[in-house]
């Protein structure tokens, strides 16, 4: 079954002669459970399309259907619940929230949600993130690395059924950006989570599933892997 | 260096919204000064111009002036203007039929003397040579003359005497009737006079002056006739020393010399230095306050951004600029802003005070007579206030502008550009938010209030503005408040206007007149006034004040004494209107029954060592509060006609009250009164009846329907708007000053508020759209905010409230110097305040809320700086 579908998905930014087509008219669907790879160049729309499946942004045509629900046909309040359940954002900028700490940040969506927040989980979490010394840090205080650790962190924590992850791993070393995406694996194995990760580095688009490849906002080559 | 500032106005207009927020409060601080000032000074001119009109332009006048005086007067350097006039003297004839005033009293005046004395002309001319006259209308009215204009009159003229002694118009007309002896009225010369006028009655012809005073050129100094002056000074400052200076220098008696009191005060000159000292202070007081909340404002404007601006010019000095150019582009910023917003803020202040008083205009002039008369509110700006407030709010936009390049250039750009100093981490540890709140406003409120804490300057910018708002009107209020009693007690505000004496009438004639008068179209209250006198004794009684003022020789009381004791009056006033009373003053039906209401308020001078003019001082007669029970005694009169006691009972207090009832006229009489319910009254037994007190719009149309019930009340009946209606043009223009200064006042408070607050939320749109992303409800996000209006507004009520009351009591501190009553604490601009705060911050709130509801989520995370 198919957890995600994107249909004729097209983002146009602007007035005609100066319109910009971020993203053109795309379509695919990802079964639950998959890993897939999102690459292109660099303003090639691969951000533009990872919010519009988030459903933090409004296309100007097209549908995303997630779990049978067509996620822009939801009222305000739907979407802002189904986002916190459902899935899981990692933003290429982090955006987190400043006056909140690490951990304050980190279990926001679970709090949002009234449910307990699973201390456990959290600590595996943290530790995994490489962030227990630092939970009650502002954001201001940390590294950009530690502030995109953060930012999984708080994606992961309600452990969504999908992850939406735009270059997770862009601001961390080799060996940190093994564990955030051995992270990610074991998670989508575990809770057999549907992960869609943006990204730049080749290792880590050879380890999905699937490869997506956007040019020009257009679907120029969708490929499984191995 | 050019580049910096074409960075600049780029930003100023990325940042629209800040700009426009910044802009709109430095605007708002000018204007605040503008309408405060413009309305003051619109308000002032109109009065002196009403005084002027009805009462003369002209700063003293005096009489009896010799020659030499006259020309040393008319050399004076500080004299500005000065009018001669001449008494001719007294004409009789016999076309006035006025008993009480039988004479025409001919005056001769100069050309300005004319015009300085307002002399209003309602036909004809003036005259023009000194064969020519102006007679008053009420010749042709109370007087029965049968003139016109272009009548020539030929007259005995000539003086009053008695025993020898000359009158004038300052004694009225001796007629020889009751114990009066008579005066002799010789002729010396006879007159010839054309009509070419008739005026108004002059003002300073006074009510029981026996002639009409009549007007002829003055053309030449004639011998043997007094002369007298009215003159103007430059300074009008300086009459009261002039006057004495005059007084040593030239040798004019001070009973010849009368300065134009009501003119002066007019123009803020009073007799009594104490009352000068006291208004300096009070006037020193406002303009501090509203001087200190503008400054603010500005400032206030500029720290809602200071976060922003910071980062920017963080990022700024990031990619090399200096300094020096970083403070000149800021500079230049400051030039920018104010060019804009300064005229802005003179035009906003004045077109608001433009339409109030326009408004104010209408309501004074329309439907056919005037509210109030001689009475042209006219737009007057003081351009040395405006002068003043543009220097400050210069000097405000200068050091505001200057603040977050100084704070950019104390630290690392790289800490600008990250917040490190906005976002406050110390209290880190103590961060945990109380349990009740996390029950009860859930993560939202913890959101909340840990952005209260953490991120203190955006709040603290929000909360101060809205802690500016609640003393400005607090202690505004109390400055209205104050005046206001001050002016209440020269200006009684009586709300009746009708009373029908009803002395040695029946009960069931003053029963039918009252259902007339009930019945009448435009009667809002009728009152049936029952009293009942009774004895109570002093000792036991009065407070040691009352003891003290009334002279009171306690030893003549007591047992053994056979003193009966002093007056007290028990009154009743029908059903309706007792009710109203107490609801009035707060005071239950059940607390009062069987009981009885106690006013007494009273007012005596004091004299102080040291100091000029008296202090009003407030106090108590009776020494009751309550509960406390009395023994009074009735009297009747005893054969002997002298008071004998008919025996003691007694009467419960039910609570004081600080309302007079309607009809008391008590407070100038120093004396207290018990207000209870007619059923008591009857129980009580003995009263006489005593008046109806009516409360109408019209009292013509009333007394006209009682008329029908008995002609013979004319006698009986007393008009009060006949009598009053300068009286009641008083407080109705103090009203309408007072109001309208709070209402200038309360909006340009709430407009700092309502601009404060929808800046901040917008600061944070790309906060809230992160929050969405992560899965905020609207819902959620409503608690978050709703939550946070709480916040705000019980911070600033906290800060804002004793300030204000502080401030408040400051006022009444000052006044006391002139006026004393007891503090009267400022509940209802307490409540007033709560009330509005919250109700502002939620509005304000909401209206931000919809705006970032509407916004696309990730447009707005997107936008770093909105
Ligand atoms: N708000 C906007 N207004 C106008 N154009 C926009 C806006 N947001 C994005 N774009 C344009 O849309 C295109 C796609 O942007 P997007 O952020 O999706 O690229 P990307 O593939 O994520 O690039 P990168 O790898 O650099 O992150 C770009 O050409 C960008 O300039
Ligand atoms: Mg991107």
């Amino acid at each position: 079954m198919d957890i995600l579908k994107v249909e004729n998905l097209t983002k146009t930014y602007g007035k005609k002669p100066n319109e910009v087509i971020a993203l053109n008219d795309v379509s695919f669907s990802i079964p639950k459970g998959q890993f897939v790879a999102i690459v292109g160049a660099s303003g090639s729309g691969k951000s533009t399309l990872l919010h519009l499946m988030g459903g933090v942004d409004r296309p100007s045509k097209g549908k995303v259907w997630i779990e049978g629900s067509d996620i822009y046909q939801l009222n305000h309040d739907a979407l802002a619940i189904f986002r916190r359940r459902q899935v899981g954002l990692i933003y290429q900028f982090y955006n987190l929230i400043p006056i909140l700490t690490v951990k304050e940040n980190i279990t926001l969506p679970t709090r949002l949600d009234g449910k307990k927040v699973d201390e456990s989980y959290l600590k595996e979490l943290l530790y995994i993130l490489g962030l227990e010394d630092r939970i009650n840090h502002l954001p201001n205080e940390l590294s950009g690395g530690q502030q995109q650790r953060v930012s999984i962190g708080r994606a992961m924590m309600n452990r969504p059924a999908i992850i939406l992850a735009d270059e997770p791993t862009g601001n961390l070393d080799s060996k940190s950006s093994r564990e955030i995406i051995d992270l990610l694996k074991l998670s989508n194995q575990k809770y057999h989570q549907t992960l869609v990760v943006i990204t730049h580095d080749e290792n880590i688009a050879l380890e999905a599933d699937r490869i997506i490849t956007i040019q020009d906002g257009k679907i120029v080559k969708d490929e499984m892997n191995g | 260096m050019k580049m910096l500032n074409e960075i600049t106005i780029k930003n100023m207009k990325k940042n629209r919204k800040r700009s426009i927020v910044t802009i709109l409060g430095i605007s708002l601080s000018v204007a605040l000064i503008c309408a405060v000032t413009t309305f003051v000074s619109s308000f002032q001119t109109s009065m002196v111009n009403r005084v002027k009109a009805k009462e003369g332009d002209y700063h003293m006048t005096i009489s009896s002036v010799t020659n030499e005086q006259l020309q040393y007067l008319k050399e004076n350097v500080q004299v500005e203007k000065i009018g001669i006039s001449q008494t001719i003297g007294y004409a009789k004839t016999e076309e006035l039929k006025n008993e009480d005033k039988p004479y025409l009293s001919i005056e001769a005046l100069d050309e300005m003397d004319i015009q300085s004395k307002g002399i209003t002309l309602t036909q004809g001319r003036l005259p023009q040579n000194d064969q020519e006259i102006v007679i008053p209308e009420h010749t042709l009215q109370n007087g029965e003359a049968k003139w016109k204009v272009g009548d020539t009159l030929t007259l005995p003229v000539g003086e009053r005497t008695i025993e020898g002694e000359n009158l004038n118009q300052h004694n009225p007309y001796l007629d020889g009737k009751d114990d009066d002896s008579l005066e002799t009225f010789t002729a010396k010369e006879t007159k010839t006079y054309q009509i070419v006028g008739i005026m108004e009655r002059p003002s300073f012809e006074n009510y029981s002056a026996p002639g009409y005073t009549a007007i002829t050129k003055w053309e030449k100094p004639l011998a043997g006739k007094t002369t007298s002056v009215t003159l103007s000074l430059k300074k009008p400052k300086e009459v009261y020393s002039f006057v004495k200076d005059i007084e040593k220098n030239l040798g004019i008696l001070g009973e010849n010399i009368d300065t134009h009191d009501s003119l002066l005060a007019q123009e803020g000159i009073f007799k009594s230095d104490r009352t000068n000292e006291t208004i300096a202070v009070l006037a020193l007081i406002v303009i501090a306050i509203i001087i200190f909340t503008s400054a603010f404002v500005i400032r206030n404007s500029f720290t809602i951004s200071l976060t922003e601006k910071t980062r920017e010019l963080g990022m700024l000095a990031s990619i090399g600029a200096t300094a020096k150019q970083i403070r000149n582009s800021i500079l230049w910023e400051g030039v920018i802003l104010g060019v804009i917003s300064v005229p802005l803020g003179f035009f906003l202040g004045i077109l608001a005070i433009g339409i109030v008083l326009m408004i104010v205009n209408s309501i004074i002039q329309g439907g056919g007579t005037p509210l109030v008369d001689h009475f042209d509110l006219t737009l007057v700006v003081s351009w040395q206030a405006i002068a003043v407030s543009a220097i400050l709010s210069a000097i405000m936009i200068f050091i505001s502008s200057l603040r977050p390049a100084i704070r950019a250039s104390k630290i690392a750009p790289i800490d600008a550009i990250r917040e490190n100093k906005d976002i406050n981490i110390k209290n880190r540890k103590k961060l945990k938010t109380s349990q009740w709140l996390g029950r009860i406003f859930g993560v939202e409120g913890e959101i909340a209030s840990k952005n209260f804490k953490r991120s203190k300057r955006k709040y603290r910018t929000t909360i101060f503005s809205i802690f500016l708002s609640i003393i400005l009107f607090i202690s505004m209020n109390s400055v209205v408040d104050n005046v206001f009693g001050f002016s209440s007690l020269e200006f009684q505000d009586r709300k009746y206007n009708l009373t029908v004496n009803l002395y040695e009438k029946t009960e069931e004639y003053a029963q039918q007149l009252t259902e007339q008068a009930k019945q009448t179209e435009g009667v809002k209250q009728v009152a049936l006034e029952k009293r009942k006198s009774v004895i109570i004794d002093p000792s036991k009684y009065y407070t040691p004040e009352a003891i003290e003022q009334k002279g009171i020789s306690l030893k003549n009381y007591g047992e053994q004494s056979n003193t009966v004791g002093e007056n007290l009056q028990i009154v009743s006033l029908g059903n309706d209107v007792y009710q109203s009373y107490l609801k009035e003053v707060g005071i239950s039906v059940e607390e009062a029954k069987g009981k009885a209401v106690l006013y007494d308020t009273n007012i005596y001078y004091q004299q102080e060592e040291g100091k000029d003019g008296s202090k009003r001082v407030s106090y108590e007669i009776l020494n009751l509060e309550k509960g406390d029970t009395m023994t009074y005694e009735t009297t009747a009169t005893g054969e002997q006609d002298q008071a004998v006691t008919t025996g003691k009972k007694e009467i419960t207090i039910a609570g004081r009250a600080d309302k007079p009832p309607m009809g008391a006229l008590y407070s100038g009489y120093n004396i207290a009164v018990l207000i209870v319910s007619d059923q008591m009254m009857k129980e009580l037994g003995d009263y006489t009846l005593s008046k109806m007190i009516i409360e109408c719009d019209n009292t013509a149309k009333v007394k006209e329907e009682l008329y029908k019930i008995d002609t013979g009340l004319k006698e009986d009946i007393f008009d009060y708007d006949e009598q009053n209606q300068s009286e009641q043009s008083m407080v109705l223009i103090i009203s309408i000053f007072l109001y309208g200064f709070i209402a200038v006042i309360s909006v340009i408070g709430v407009t700092n508020v309502f601009n404060t607050i929808t800046t901040n939320m917008a600061l944070r749109n790309r906060e809230f759209a992160i929050l969405k992303s992560i899965g905020m409800t609207q819902k959620e996000f409503r608690k978050m905010i709703h939550f946070e209006s709480l916040l705000y507004g019980t911070k600033a009520l906290v800060f804002g409230l004793p300030i204000g009351v502080l401030l408040s009591y400051g006022i009444y501190k000052v006044t006391t110097n002139i006026y004393e009553t007891p503090y009267r604490f400022p509940w209802g601009p307490i409540a007033i305040s709560i009330v509005f705060v919250f109700a502002i911050i939620f509005i304000t709130m909401r209206y931000s809320m919809k705006k970032t509801e509407g916004l696309n989520t990730i447009d707005t995370i997107r936008q770093e700086n909105n």
